[in-house]
Order: C-alpha cells, then sequence, then structure tokens
C-alpha cells in the first residue's frame, strides 16, 4: 500500500537501493491499463466513445502541460499557441505535401519547441502571475495572427481536413479507433513523464519550481533547465494539436484558441486532477472533460454558458480544499490510513 | 595564515541604493582552513556570502577561487567551480523527499540515477538523516532541516562551503554534532567559512576571525586574540559587557 502511495505522487519506495526504471514503468502501465475502464464501459456507445477519446487526448496535453506547469511550477496558460502550431503543422503538411500524419507530426512538434522556447526566453523572467498573464497575452496575439494569416491558416474559415479514412491519413470511420489513437499518445505522455521525473532535469525542474535561488546554489542553471522543460512540454502539445487537427478536421482559429476550452484547460485538468503529479492529469481529465459535456448537454440548454459557472466552481473548490489535486488527496488519505494501521 | 589563499575577496563592495552592506573588504582563506565570520546583525555578513556565492552582484573589488576571478560568474557555474552554501533561513524542496533534495546537489556532476542515488546516500549518512532519507522534507525537524542544508551543499562535492548560521536555533547536544561534522570534513581537506553567533562554536572550530561592523571588516586574527580585541567587544559585545561591568559597580 505504501508503494502505490508513494509511487503515485513522486515515485518513490521506501527501502535500500533505488528503484528500477523498468519496474517504475510498469507499474504506471498498469495505472494507465486501468484507466482503459471507461472506454470498455461505453465501447458500444459512439457518443460516449468520443468523449473518451476526447479524454484521453486532453489528459495527453494536460501532462504534457504539467511537465513545465506542474513540475517547473511555471504556470503558464499560453500552451494554446503551441496547440495550434502542431494543429496548423500537420494540417498544412498533410493537405500541401500529402506527408502522412503520423510523419508529419514530428517537424510539428519540432516547430511548436522551437516557438516556444522563442516566446519563453523573455518570459522566464517573470515570476508567478505576472507569467501566467504574459503568456495567456501571446495566446490572444497569436489567435489575431491567426486570423490575418490567410494562407497559413485559412483565416477564420480556418482549414477544413477532407475525410477520406485510412490509417495512413490517420482518419478513422470508427470512433475507437480514435479513442485508441489518443490512449496511445496519452501513455506515451505519462511513461515519458516518469522517465522525466527520475532524470536530472525532473530533480532540476522540481527543485526551481520550490526555490530558484535553493536551485541556483546546487549548480542549477536556471534559466536554460525552465527552457529545455518547456521545449518537451511544447512539442508534446503540439504533437496533441496534430492529432486533434486529423480527429475534428476543422481548425480555425477559436476552436484551437479559446483559452476556456484549450490554453487554460491543461492547467484546469492538472489542478483538479494533481498538480506535479504523474497519473493527475490522467484523472483529472477523464472527470472534467465527460462532466463538462455533460453539463454543456444539459445546462447548456437552459441557461446559456452554465456549464462554465458550474466549472468554475468546481476549480475554486478544487483549488481551495484539494492543494495536490484528486491524486494528491487520494495518496493523503492512503497513507493516513497506512501510517494509522502501522505501529 | 597557512599556504596560498584559496579564496581571496580583495576590496569587495556592495552598495545598495543609498546604503553600503558591504564597504571595502578584503581577507582571504586559505586551503583547509575553517574561519569564522562574526559581527551583529547587519554587519553584511550574509551579503558577504551571496557575493561570494553569486546570489548577489558586486558592485566593486574583485572575488578570486583557487587562481579563478569569479566576481563576475553566476551562482551556478560559481556551484560547479566547487563552491557550496547553506541558506541562513533553511530551504528545504519541501515537495522532494530528503533524498532527493541532495540528490538535487549530486545530479552537479552525474547524470546516473543509480550514481546520484548513492552519492546521497553517502552524504545522508555523513549528517546523519539516513533514517529520514524517504520522508518528504517538509516533515523535518529544524535540526534535521540545517542538516539537509549541509547535505545539500556536500553533494556538490564542494572545494569550499559556506555555512550561514547553522547552530541557529539547535540544542547544545546538536550543536556538538555539528561541530563534530564540521572538524571530520575539515580534516579530510574542506576549507570552510562560516558565519556564526555562538561564540563557543566559532572558538571550537576556527583558527582565524573575521569581524563585520557595519559593512567594513574591523579585526581579524585568532579567535582568542580577536575576542578580546577592545574594538570587537566595542562594536561587537558592546551593550551586555557595559551592561556586566554596570552590574558590578
Amino acid at each position: 500500500m505504501t508503494a502505490i502511495t508513494q509511487t503515485l505522487t513522486n515515485g518513490q519506495r521506501a527501502g535500500s537501493g533505488p528503484k528500477p526504471l523498468a519496474e517504475m514503468l510498469l507499474q504506471y502501465a498498469g495505472w494507465l491499463l486501468l484507466s482503459l475502464l471507461p472506454l470498455v464501459l461505453v465501447w458500444n456507445k459512439p457518443y460516449w466513445v468520443n468523449i473518451v477519446a476526447y479524454s484521453y487526448l486532453f489528459a495527453g496535453l494536460a501532462a504534457a502541460w504539467n511537465i513545465i506547469g506542474g513540475f517547473g511550477g511555471q504556470f503558464s496558460l499560453g500552451h494554446g499557441v503551441f496547440f495550434a502550431i502542431g494543429a496548423y503543422a500537420v494540417a498544412r503538411l498533410y493537405l500541401d505535401l500529402g506527408l502522412t500524419p503520423w510523419l508529419a507530426i514530428y517537424p510539428a512538434a519540432g516547430l511548436a519547441s522551437m516557438v516556444a522556447v522563442l516566446i519563453s526566453w523573455p518570459t522566464f523572467r517573470l515570476r508567478g502571475p505576472f507569467f501566467a498573464i504574459a503568456t495567456m497575452a501571446i495566446n490572444e496575439a497569436c489567435f489575431a495572427v491567426a486570423n490575418y494569416a490567410d494562407r497559413l491558416t485559412g483565416g477564420p474559415r480556418g482549414i477544413l481536413i477532407p475525410f477520406r479514412a485510412s490509417v495512413a491519413n490517420m482518419i478513422f470511420i470508427e470512433r475507437w479507433k480514435y479513442a485508441v489513437l489518443t490512449f496511445g499518445f496519452m501513455s506515451l505522455v505519462v511513461l515519458l513523464t516518469v522517465v522525466l521525473r527520475r532524470s536530472r532535469l525532473g530533480h532540476y525542474l522540481l527543485a526551481l519550481r520550490e526555490d530558484e535561488d535553493t536551485a541556483r546554489a546546487a549548480g542549477i542553471d536556471v534559466l536554460k533547465v525552465k527552457l529545455i522543460g518547456m521545449a518537451i512540454s511544447a512539442a508534446l502539445t503540439g504533437a496533441g494539436g496534430g492529432i486533434f487537427a486529423m480527429y475534428v478536421r476543422v481548425i480555425d482559429p477559436p476552436t484551437l484558441f479559446a483559452l476556456p476550452d484549450i490554453g487554460v484547460k491543461f492547467a484546469l485538468i492538472s489542478l483538479i486532477g494533481g498538480i506535479g503529479t504523474i497519473m493527475g492529469p490522467v484523472v483529472g481529465a477523464l472527470l472534467i472533460v465527460p462532466v463538462e459535456n455533460f453539463l454543456r448537454g444539459t445546462l447548456g440548454g437552459m441557461v446559456p454558458g452554465g456549464h462554465l459557472i458550474v466549472l468554475g466552481i468546481v476549480l475554486l473548490c478544487a483549488a481551495l480544499f484539494l492543494k495536490r489535486g484528486l491524486v494528491g488527496a487520494f495518496t493523503a488519505v492512503l497513507r493516513r490510513y497506512w501510517h494509522g494501521k502501522a505501529p | 595564515m597557512t599556504g596560498e589563499p584559496f579564496l581571496s575577496v580583495e576590496s569587495a563592495v556592495r552598495r545598495f541604493e543609498g546604503l553600503i552592506a558591504v564597504d571595502t573588504v578584503s581577507f582571504a582563506v586559505a586551503r583547509g582552513e575553517i574561519v569564522s565570520m562574526i559581527g551583529p546583525n547587519g554587519a553584511g555578513k550574509t551579503t558577504m556570502f551571496n557575493l561570494i556565492t553569486g546570489q548577489l552582484s558586486l558592485s566593486d573589488g574583485i572575488i578570486i577561487f583557487r587562481g579563478e576571478q569569479i566576481g563576475a560568474l553566476p551562482p551556478h557555474v560559481r556551484a560547479k567551480r566547487g563552491i557550496g552554501r547553506t541558506f541562513q533561513i533553511a530551504k528545504p524542496l519541501i515537495a522532494l523527499t530528503t533524498r532527493e533534495n541532495v540528490m538535487v546537489g549530486a545530479f552537479l556532476h552525474t547524470s546516473s540515477y543509480a550514481v546520484a542515488y548513492e552519492m546521497a546516500s553517502e552524504v545522508l549518512a555523513e549528517v546523519g538523516l539516513e533514517t529520514r532519507a524517504e520522508v518528504p522534507a517538509g516533515e523535518l525537524t529544524l535540526s534535521e532541516r540545517r542538516r539537509l542544508e549541509i547535505a545539500r551543499a556536500l553533494a556538490l562535492a564542494p572545494k569550499m562551503i559556506l555555512l550561514d548560521e547553522v547552530m541557529a536555533g539547535l540544542n547544545a547536544t546538536e550543536v556538538t554534532k555539528v561541530i563534530e561534522l564540521i572538524q571530520r570534513l575539515n580534516g579530510r581537506g574542506l576549507t570552510f567559512l562560516v558565519i556564526e553567533h555562538n561564540l563557543k562554536v566559532v572558538r571550537a572550530v576556527s583558527r582565524r576571525v573575521i569581524v563585520l561592523d557595519h559593512g567594513a571588516k574591523i579585526a581579524e586574527g585568532t579567535a582568542t586574540d580577536v575576542l578580546s580585541d577592545p574594538m570587537v567587544i566595542k562594536a561587537y559585545l558592546g551593550k551586555r559587557a557595559d551592561e556586566r561591568a554596570a552590574c558590578r559597580r
């Protein structure tokens, strides 16, 4: 039981000797398999399969955000930019050059990563809320640019990707195939986070989040580590954006840059699931995305924007009462239970 | 003073707007020495530390460490050159376990998890925190936090270590333990610069003492000489000595 509680939060174990990486990866692979349960439960209901597919995609995206936002403590609200770059790049490469999305994702991720470093260089000088506001402003600026850059983004009309189902095109008739695809993306990001959490970079990101002076005194080049963390986070976000483009097949600026639906949502999912924990984004997404859809369906008809009010209240409560999210609360309860029983 | 200077501070000046926190201070520390820095509150001791480790930049003057001018280098590079430090207010990285706190330091010289893990084990045993290795650092007691500060600095495998009031708030037993730790490490060749208010500690560990007052160096010498220097007594212990004298009368 302690092994479970500790690995959930920080991947450490009591006892002598470090735990082999392979063992940790297996453990998290187990948790990931468990998160297939919702998909199995709604297998023959296409509407819900769709929502589960979205949940996995946003779990992966939130986990990508969590690398710099959670572990690194740099509360970016501008990840919509990297998401949009990934989406536009994959769509353009696919439509203009006929490149399969499976390969187009790589240059798309690379481009998102490069832009992230360029944007972050100046903004990382800002701390706390000022950093968050600056990244939000950049998101809005890029929204405007995307509207004007007609030839690249299709402007306000957006880009339409014609429906030509095939594995090579990453376009499927059956919804469950998308769910498998997004599950794969999520698993990749989560397992990468496990590796990262154990690595030097992971320790450095956590250290600078806690105290930059202490980090510097421990020989950490704070700006460089932040930039590397951001580059990895943005690359994965760009890849997720590419998958999103092939999934919805209609991408326009409001879809890609809307703060409540994209940029802020990555942070919100991590916050509710457990910021800076490995499984937090998965738990958060599997909860928030279906609940939001449900609320949009029921409340949205009666009170326009009603679901946003409820979500806002949920977020407030999470911020007030669940400092380490659901995963943090869960592990705290398990720890207390364990310590209570142990002599 | 023995041997050639290991660390040498020459005419160091640090100005804050309108205030001179460190005023043309020069001193040197030899390899393998333990030097204490004492002085009343606000004398500029911690500012001097921050100038040496790069947390603050010099307004004027130079700092030479092992033959290299380090005065303009950023703090993380000075850590790589071999300067470790603790902070006056112990700052454990509370989201990390005790071991991980130390590993953050150990990762300076390796990117291998296993190697950093082992280094952390050694250092934790050295400072007597091995049983607390897997505990979140936020749960450590004050005394343990102070030792963790030392451990994180030690994990850098430094050539020199700067301790900023590591004894503050510790009881007599704990103080003795830390003194023993300092002497043991010094026995292995580690050089120390120590800010300390506890004069018993100053006498016990240091051969040489530097006294700062109002940002300037007012005395330097052996602990016994410095502590009987009338100027030091006036600046540093003045009030209490006067009070005692008044009581005797």
